[in-house]
C-alpha cells in the first residue's frame, strides 16, 4: 500500500537557508545546496523549497569557495535539482504560468503557490491544465483566531484571505488541484507540535492528498499528523536541519508509532 | 551505448530525467522533432500530464510516427508515467482517445467507489515484480519502494505483459514489458537507487 511520507522544507530567504518563528523572525542557518544534498544521501521521501524572500536579493557567498556564485532563486533550484533523485516542490513568488514553467524547467516537479491562489482560484485550473494537476500544490498558511475560527492568511502570512478557508478547500479538488500543504501560521517554530484540529479541518473538507506543516519539535510529534489529523505526509523544517541524521530518528519514531512508513535503505 | 534520446514533448519536467541519466554517466539528446530519433538505440519516453494532449504534442511534431519506426526495428524505448500509458492501445482520460497500441490493453482511472482513498496517488509505494528475469530488473529485490503520482493507470490485455503491480485499494500494474518495449507507472528517475537502477539497465540491456 501507499507509504505515508516525511517531507523536509527549505525555507530560502535571499539565498540563504533560515530558521522561521511564526512567519516573523527568519536567521540565517546555512547553504540551501549543500543542504539538499545531505537529504538526498538520506533518502528522505521528497522535499519542499520555499522561497519567502521579498525582495529580490540572493547571495550565497559564505560558500562561494566551494559553489559557483548563483543569482536566485532559480539558480538555486536548478542547482538542487541536479543532485535530487527524488520529487522535488518548489513554491513561493509564484503568479503567472510563465514563473510556472520557469520552475519547471529549472527542475522542479511540482510548485506550490499561494497567494495567487485565493487571488485568482482561475489560476489553480489553469495550471492543472497546462502542468497536470499532480504538479499543482496548494500552499495554504492559517491561523486560529481569538474567536476560535481558522483563518487563512496570503503574502506570506501577512493579510486575511478573502474567502473563507473551509469553502476554499471543499473546492481545491474541483479546481484541479493535485495536493495541500498546510502550515500552522501560531505553532510555526514553536517546537509545540502540529496543530491537529487545522489539519483535520483540511483533510476531512478535501479527497486530495494533505501534507501537514509547522510546529514539530521533536520526533514523537510527526506521528499525530497521520494518526490523529489524517494527513498523507508530515513536514517539518527545523528540526531536520538542526539535528543530525534527522530523517533516520524520525522514521524510527514512525515505525515505533505503526505508521506504514518506506523502510530505511 | 552511452547515449539516451529523451523524448521531449512539452510534457512534464525533463531535466529530471536528464539528471537522473547525467548521475549514471550517460548522455542525453533531448528529441523535439524525428530528426535524431533513427540514430538512438535507446528512447525514453516521459510525460506527465493528460493523455489527450501527450498524443496530440507527439503527432503535431511527427515524433508519433518515429517511434514507431524505432519500436518496429527492434530498438529499446522506455515509458515513463504518461509515456507508459501513451503504448498502450487507448485511454479514458476525460474522453476516448487511442494510443500507441505498441501493448494491448486500456487506461483507466484508478477505482474510489466509496471515496475512501485520497487522489491522485502520490508517494511512495511498494512495487511488486513478477519477473524478475527481465533484464530492466536486474538486482532488484521481490519488493520494492517506487514514488508514484498518478489518477490513472494501465490494465493490460495480456497477463504475461505485467512485469510488476502496486495495491492502492486494488491491484493494479505498475511495470509492462513486450519484446524491446518496457513501461513504468512511477518515476524511476526520482526513486532514488531502486528507480536509478532500473534507467542502468535499460542502457545496459
Amino acid at each position: 500500500m501507499l507509504k505515508k511520507r516525511l517531507i523536509p522544507v527549505l525555507l530560502l530567504k535571499n539565498g540563504f537557508l533560515v530558521r522561521s518563528y511564526q512567519f516573523e523572525r527568519h536567521q540565517s542557518i546555512g547553504n540551501p545546496v549543500i543542504q539538499a544534498n545531505r537529504y538526498n544521501d538520506w533518502c528522505v521521501d521528497e522535499l519542499i523549497y520555499l522561497d519567502i524572500t521579498r525582495d529580490d536579493r540572493y547571495d550565497l557567498r559564505r560558500n562561494d569557495q566551494k559553489l559557483q556564485r548563483v543569482g536566485g532563486a532559480l539558480d538555486i533550484l536548478r542547482l538542487v535539482s541536479q543532485g535530487c533523485f527524488m520529487p522535488l516542490t518548489f513554491g513561493g513568488k509564484i503568479r503567472t504560468i510563465a514563473d510556472m514553467d520557469v520552475r519547471f524547467e529549472s527542475g522542479a516537479d511540482k510548485i506550490a503557490i499561494n497567494t495567487i491562489a485565493f487571488e485568482d482560484p482561475d489560476m489553480i485550473t489553469r495550471a492543472a491544465r497546462r502542468f497536470g494537476s499532480q504538479a499543482i500544490v496548494i500552499s495554504i498558511d492559517a491561523k486560529r483566531e481569538d474567536n476560535g475560527e481558522y483563518v487563512a492568511y496570503t503574502h506570506n502570512g501577512s493579510r486575511p484571505a478573502p474567502v473563507s478557508l473551509h469553502d476554499f478547500v471543499s473546492e481545491l479538488e474541483s479546481r484541479g488541484a493535485g495536493e495541500i500543504l498546510i502550515n500552522s501560521i501560531d505553532q510555526d517554530g514553536t517546537g509545540d507540535g502540529y496543530d491537529i484540529d487545522l489539519i483535520r479541518l483540511v483533510t476531512s473538507r478535501t479527497r486530495l492528498p494533505v501534507i501537514a506543516c509547522g510546529g514539530v519539535g521533536d520526533y514523537s510529534d510527526f506521528a499525530e499528523a497521520f494518526t490523529e489529523g489524517g494527513a498523507s505526509a508530515a513536514a517539518a523544517a527545523n528540526i531536520f536541519n538542526f539535528r543530525e541524521l534527522s530523517d533516520r530518528m524520525a522514521k524510527r519514531s514512525l515505525i515505533q508509532a505503526s505508521i506504514d512508513i518506506r523502510p530505511i535503505d | 551505448m552511452r547515449t539516451v534520446g529523451i523524448i521531449s514533448h512539452g510534457m512534464g519536467n525533463l531535466s529530471s530525467v536528464v539528471n537522473a541519466f547525467t548521475k549514471l554517466g550517460y548522455d542525453s539528446i533531448l528529441l523535439d522533432t524525428p530528426e535524431y530519433v533513427s540514430k538512438c538505440d535507446k528512447i525514453v519516453l516521459p510525460g506527465v500530464g493528460a493523455f489527450e494532449d501527450g498524443m496530440k504534442e507527439l503527432t503535431d511534431r511527427g515524433l508519433d510516427e518515429s517511434l514507431q519506426v524505432h519500436v518496429a526495428s527492434g530498438r529499446h524505448l522506455l515509458g515513463i508515467c504518461l509515456g507508459m500509458q501513451l503504448l498502450m492501445s487507448k485511454s479514458y482520460e476525460f474522453g476516448e482517445f487511442e494510443g500507441f497500441s505498441f501493448i494491448k490493453g486500456e487506461v483507466r482511472k484508478i477505482a474510489n467507489p466509496d471515496l475512501s482513498l485520497r487522489l491522485p496517488h502520490i508517494g511512495w509505494n511498494t512495487t511488486i515484480l513478477c519477473d524478475q528475469k527481465h533484464p530492466i530488473l536486474e538486482g532488484l529485490p521481490h519488493e520494492v519502494c517506487h514514488y508514484y503520482i498518478n489518477s490513472y493507470t494501465c490494465f493490460c490485455d495480456e497477463p504475461s505483459e505485467v512485469l510488476g503491480y502496486f495495491e492502492y485499494g486494488d491491484i493494479y500494474t505498475s511495470m509492462i514489458a513486450r519484446e524491446n518495449i518496457v513501461g513504468v507507472q512511477f518515476h524511476p528517475e526520482k526513486s532514488q537507487n531502486y528507480g536509478l537502477k532500473i534507467l542502468d539497465n535499460f542502457m545496459k540491456w
